[in-house]
């Protein structure tokens, strides 16, 4: 198994690629890539460094690994998008309003020129493409019109789910690997938690009931995306007007509140405390990697471009039965009505969204 | 018996420890066999590199793709991929007398002993082996001539 990593220079790419490495998923004759994202960059010899560091580091179980900077040259099997902008971590930058619709247009054409690349040269044998850089459900509906969609997800709603696992379990006092739960729909501000889809290991029938319950706080799922878009307003203000402690306050708020808002919310903080979420992306990412390595049938939340199922057409996150491709959607049959509806509407308000960005 | 087309990887490589190991690797690693394969150190090689040569079958689109991973390999310096029945390869085996009947495409050399060496393009050559008995493996070279090669 190949992997390519485009925009190995990023933060996030660069914490994927020594992931990739420390963890050992690649044989010592297996190929990593670092495909740089952006040709004019200050630093073009930046990912010939990272290589040398990376051989110096882990030269025990060190991969071959390739340094590029052309599409052309993409080979893996698998390979990971993080090319691309993304907001600026200085809270009170945001006052320039660098809005989702600047990073569309921006990364739109970046997308564009790797996609096709990659479709190009890999017509026969087209590879996984994982696609980290945001807006994800653009990127994955961009991929998805040069690869065959089964071979297109995005991070986005796995990061989410795995996000959602650890608030669960945290709260209850438990490890992740206790806790099943989803998180589907956009990524950001419109995505739809699946409190139905919650399972805590050792808890049943009316146990797991109440337990639901007390964790939610008493916020219904129909008052789930109001309530998130005032709590984010309510923190970016907080933030715009205090850059410095701003992040900090925001984190100690956040975990007043229920685990599926902590989901959506906490990346804001992160990102503008300087940290952006580099570390829980990356290690997400490469969760992705290992299962699609292993071969295994497993079930993920990512995005992925629908085309009609369930009445869903956007490329957003739902629950995914993942055989080296995208085998099929789970049914949704076990969603409640309310969960469904605010699925539907993720799902128009991104369709909305992306005629708007590649108009 | 594998109908897919007959192609040959030029391969230049840096003469070290591993390096053919690496190329190996990339053909297991799909599930592809060799067919052939020739080597020499790069100290008898005129550009001081090792050069590998490698007989294989695959459709040409898997070809193309075992020649782009190849190329990204640290130790490769080149890999240039021929099809089957390029005329810059040269590919040889002896036979018995008998054998040496005309064949489309293969030369054949007297030598010792009624025995003959039979030439042709790697393509012509595994076409005419099923039907004789052939006295050694396969050999095979390529020639430097005009470039009339076919690169994927």
């Amino acid at each position: 198994m190949d992997i390519s990593v485009i925009g190995a220079s990023g933060g996030c790419g660069r914490e994927i690629v020594t992931r990739l490495v420390r963890e050992g998923i690649l044989g010592r004759r297996e190929l990593l890539q670092l495909v740089g994202g952006n040709p004019a960059s200050s630093r073009p010899s930046y990912l010939h460094g990272l290589r040398a560091d990376l051989q110096d580091a882990y030269a025990e179980s060190i991969p071959e690994i390739d340094v590029t900077d052309a599409p052309e040259d993409v080979v893996g099997d698998i390979v990971v998008m993080a090319a691309g902008a993304t907001f600026p971590t200085d809270a009170a930058a945001t006052r320039d309003r660098v809005t989702r619709d600047d990073l569309a247009r921006t990364n739109a054409p970046l997308f564009e020129r790797f996609a096709r690349a990659i479709a190009r040269n890999r017509q026969h044998y087209p590879p996984l493409a994982i696609v980290v850089s945001n807006p994800v459900e653009l990127g994955v509906h961009i991929f998805s019109r040069h690869l065959p969609r089964e071979q297109v997800l995005g991070m986005g709603a796995f990061s989410d789910s795995l996000r959602f696992r650890w608030e669960i379990a945290s709260q209850l006092g438990l490890r992740r690997q206790r806790v099943h739960a989803c998180m589907v729909g956009e990524h950001g501000l419109g995505v739809v938690p699946l409190w139905s889809s919650v399972r805590i290991h050792g808890l049943q029938g009316e146990e797991l009931e109440q337990t639901i319950q007390r964790l939610r706080g008493g916020l219904a799922a129909a008052d789930y995306p109001g309530r998130l878009l005032q709590e984010h307003r309510e923190m970016m203000a907080a933030m715009m007007a205090d850059p410095v402690g701003g992040p900090v306050r925001c984190l100690q708020r956040l975990a007043q509140l229920p685990p599926d808002l902590r989901v959506a919310l906490k990346p804001f903080p992160v990102h503008y405390a300087q940290a952006k979420t580099i570390a829980s992306t990356a290690a997400s990412t490469v969760e992705l990697v290992k299962a699609f390595c292993e071969g295994r049938s497993v079930e993920v939340c990512a995005q992925y471009q629908h085309e009609g199922e369930y009445d869903l057409h956007a490329p957003i996150g739902n629950r995914l039965i993942l055989e080296g491709s995208v085998r099929r959607i789970v049914p949704v049959d076990d969603l409640s009505a309310v969960e469904m509806e605010l699925l539907r509407r993720s799902d128009l308000r991104c369709c909305g969204k992306l005629k708007e960005w590649l108009s | 018996m594998n109908s897919d087309p007959l192609h040959v990887l030029h391969i230049g490589l840096e003469d070290r420890p591993g390096a053919v190991h690496a190329v190996a690797d990339v053909f297991s690693g799909r599930g592809l066999q060799m067919e052939a394969f020739h080597g020499s150190a790069g100290a008898l090689s005129p550009d001081g590199l090792a050069v590998a040569l490698i007989l294989f079958r695959a459709p040409p689109e898997r070809a193309g793709l075992i020649a782009r991973v190849l190329r990204r390999l640290s130790m490769v310096r080149s890999a240039e991929l021929l099809a089957g029945d390029d005329p810059r390869l040269l590919c040889t085996c002896l036979v018995a007398a008998g054998a040496a009947s005309p064949a489309p495409g293969i030369a054949f050399l007297p030598l010792p002993a009624g025995r003959f060496l039979a030439c042709g393009s790697p393509a012509a050559i595994a076409a005419w082996r099923p039907r004789v008995q052939i006295l050694s493996p396969l050999r095979f070279e390529i020639m430097p001539g005009p470039e009339t090669a076919t690169r994927v």
